[in-house]
């Protein structure tokens, strides 16, 4: 009784302690389990400014230039930021997290490098037509083909 | 699912509904114009507007603490070795900190199925809030300017910058979020 009151103690404390110093949840995750994390938050935040510029297009929303420039800036800065760090071995399979990532990715890295260069590429090209552009018309083919990519891959690299 | 779908009902209680639509109101206002961008999702299934905004903001903050701990890496533990990953990241960063000016938008007060620490006081303080987010927008654009691979600065300028960083997320953490 005694021995389990001090171990509950210990482990109370230890709780105690990992608040007080900030311990962040990203170091109580394993590897995998970060780099997975870190992966589906780009790609929650991608979604977030793909929808409104999709919307936009679909004719579900006005067309608001300055709106549609502005994700357009930010799908393209995300789409970056997850090309470089986005996809590391360690984050094939995770431990408390799954993952829609298929193990294509790594075997056929060469294939994925393309859809991925692909993504850069065509976001970058919207950014800039958006940064200018003044109406739905000349967006769309831009927005079409950073469509295309995100389809292609999500075909061929995603469960 | 480590974010699991549990109700909160201390947010709820904590914010009287008048006095939140009163802050959402001002904030969406005065910080930024995000409704608009943030509301559009219309094939996450079964997530109310409010989840899908807590869900983006923590969605930002994970990635700059990630990216902090890159940083902390590359510059304290390996001592600036590797500056051209530390001139990317630190841009990342400088980048992802700009998306905080979307993550307090008028329903990322209310995702009351998804716990949250953020605070009540960052809807009832929003002048303060906005200056603690222009207090991390800046110092990450500073970090971002001295890593850059043409200001050629050492390690220790490199590592000022990133205390200057960590000490806008702690100052920011002690007033606007719950424990």
């Amino acid at each position: 009784m005694m021995k389990r009151a001090r171990v509950v103690g210990a482990a109370l404390m230890g709780a105690a302690l990992l608040t007080a110093s900030g311990v962040s949840l990203a170091q109580r995750m394993s590897p995998a389990d970060q780099a997975i994390e870190y992966r589906q938050s780009g790609f929650k935040l991608l979604k977030n400014h793909f929808g409104p510029m999709r919307a936009m297009i679909k004719g579900k929303a006005d067309f608001d230039a300055a709106v549609f420039a502005e994700n357009a800036k930010t799908v393209s800065m995300l789409a970056a930021l997850i090309a470089a760090k986005g996809f590391p071995e360690v984050s094939e399979t995770g431990d408390e997290l799954t993952t829609k990532a298929l193990p294509d990715i790594w075997l056929d890295t060469e294939g994925f490098a393309e859809v991925a260069q692909a993504f850069l590429t065509n976001s970058q090209a919207l950014a800039e037509t958006a940064a200018t552009a003044t109406d739905l018309e000349s967006v769309k083919p831009a927005f079409m083909a950073v469509a295309k990519t995100c389809k292609g891959c999500h075909d061929d690299y995603r469960e | 699912m480590r974010k699991t779908h549990k109700a909160n009902g201390k947010v709820h209680a904590r914010l009287s509904t008048g006095l939140r639509s009163a802050a959402c109101l001002l904030l969406s206002i005065s910080l930024m114009a995000s409704a608009q961008q943030l509301t559009v999702d219309d094939e996450v299934e079964g997530m109310t507007p409010e989840d899908t905004a807590v869900l983006y903001r923590q969605s930002v903050f994970y990635l700059m603490q990630t990216q902090m701990n890159q940083l902390k890496r590359l510059i304290v533990k390996e001592a600036a070795a590797d500056r051209e990953s530390i001139a990317t990241i630190a841009q990342q960063l400088h980048q992802t900190a700009a998306l905080t000016g979307y993550a307090f938008g008028e329903y990322a007060a209310m995702g009351f199925d998804i716990p949250t620490t953020a605070a009540a006081s960052i809807w009832e303080n929003p002048d303060g809030f906005a200056d603690a987010v222009n207090y991390l927008q800046e110092s990450a654009a500073e970090l971002a300017t001295v890593a850059d691979m043409t200001a050629a600065a050492d390690a220790a300028q490199l590592k000022a910058a990133l205390i200057g960083v960590g000490k806008s997320c702690k100052a920011c953490h002690e007033d606007f979020r719950s424990k």
